[in-house]
């Protein structure tokens, strides 16, 4: 099973690692979205404007985020699963954060074999299972 | 430059002597300026520069409901789902509770760690420029 990304050149300097996914919070609650490939953070990320009504509230009420500049934001951790290609991960640690880019860490990522070469423009997500084979 | 006077406890002084014998700085007077300056950089903040952010008064009574577990030795330093006051599970596996949980239909089943100074995880995500505070 693999799902494969792309580079977003989007507004900033660089060009940026994307995948498209799908938060599912349980049952026919699911939102597609857009979402930053980023192996520097420990959590995914999903904006509140999306989960807005879909994240039910369970596991940890509230977790510290530690942003680039210094500041920490307080946002609940969910667990819901997130759906790339045909790769599915259920319970994913996720925070809920309002104005927030949907971001993809490592909470999701180190379940997976992932490659990026950006030369080529390539962002891709396969089964660890899979890549073993 | 101008000369400022200031007075220390003694411990204080020690480490700052002991930072001068290190090699690291050459004088007092060099040390007080490093720190003086990091101090105003971080516009006051000090030592801890991140410090927690606002909490609200649910989450802190669900804190001190996990400070009264912990003097129970059913719960102590366990993981334990609460829904309110009831305890709904407690396992001393993080993933196996949370996987349980997600399956029960009560909201909100608020996960934590009944220690004597139970805390929120702190996690970095340093891509989010944008946030604000919640």
């Amino acid at each position: 099973m693999q799902a494969f990304g792309y580079f977003d050149e989007g507004q900033a300097i660089a060009a940026a690692p994307m995948m498209r996914v799908g938060v599912g919070f349980g049952r026919g609650r699911v939102v597609g979205m857009p979402a930053l490939v980023d192996t520097g953070s420990d959590l995914c990320v999903f904006p509140a404007s999306l989960a807005q009504g879909l994240a039910p509230e369970k596991g940890e009420p509230v977790v510290i985020l530690e942003m680039a500049d210094g500041r920490t934001v307080a946002a609940p951790l969910v667990y819901p699963s997130v759906t790339t290609g045909n790769i599915r991960e259920t319970e994913v640690a996720s925070a809920i954060l309002p104005d927030a880019p949907a971001i993809l860490g490592r909470s999701f990522l180190n379940r997976l074999d992932l490659r990026i070469v950006a030369t080529r423009r390539l962002v891709r997500l396969q089964s660890v299972r899979e890549s073993q084979d | 430059m101008e000369t400022v006077a200031a007075k220390f406890p003694k411990p204080l002084a020690d480490e700052v002597d002991r930072l001068i014998a290190s090699g690291m700085y050459a004088n007092r007077s060099e040390v007080l300026r490093v720190a003086v300056r990091a101090l105003v950089k971080s516009g006051g903040a000090g030592a801890d520069p991140r410090p927690d952010p606002p909490i609200s008064p649910r989450v802190r009574a669900f804190y001190r409901r996990l400070r009264e577990l912990a003097k129970d030795e059913r719960y102590r330093h366990r993981w334990v789902a609460l829904h309110g006051e009831e305890i709904l599970d407690a396992d001393d596996d993080h993933d196996a509770l949370i996987r349980r949980i997600l399956k029960r239909e009560e909201e909100p089943i608020y996960v934590g760690l009944a220690t004597e100074d139970p805390k929120p995880p702190r996690v970095r995500v340093p891509s989010v420029p944008r946030a604000r505070r919640v």
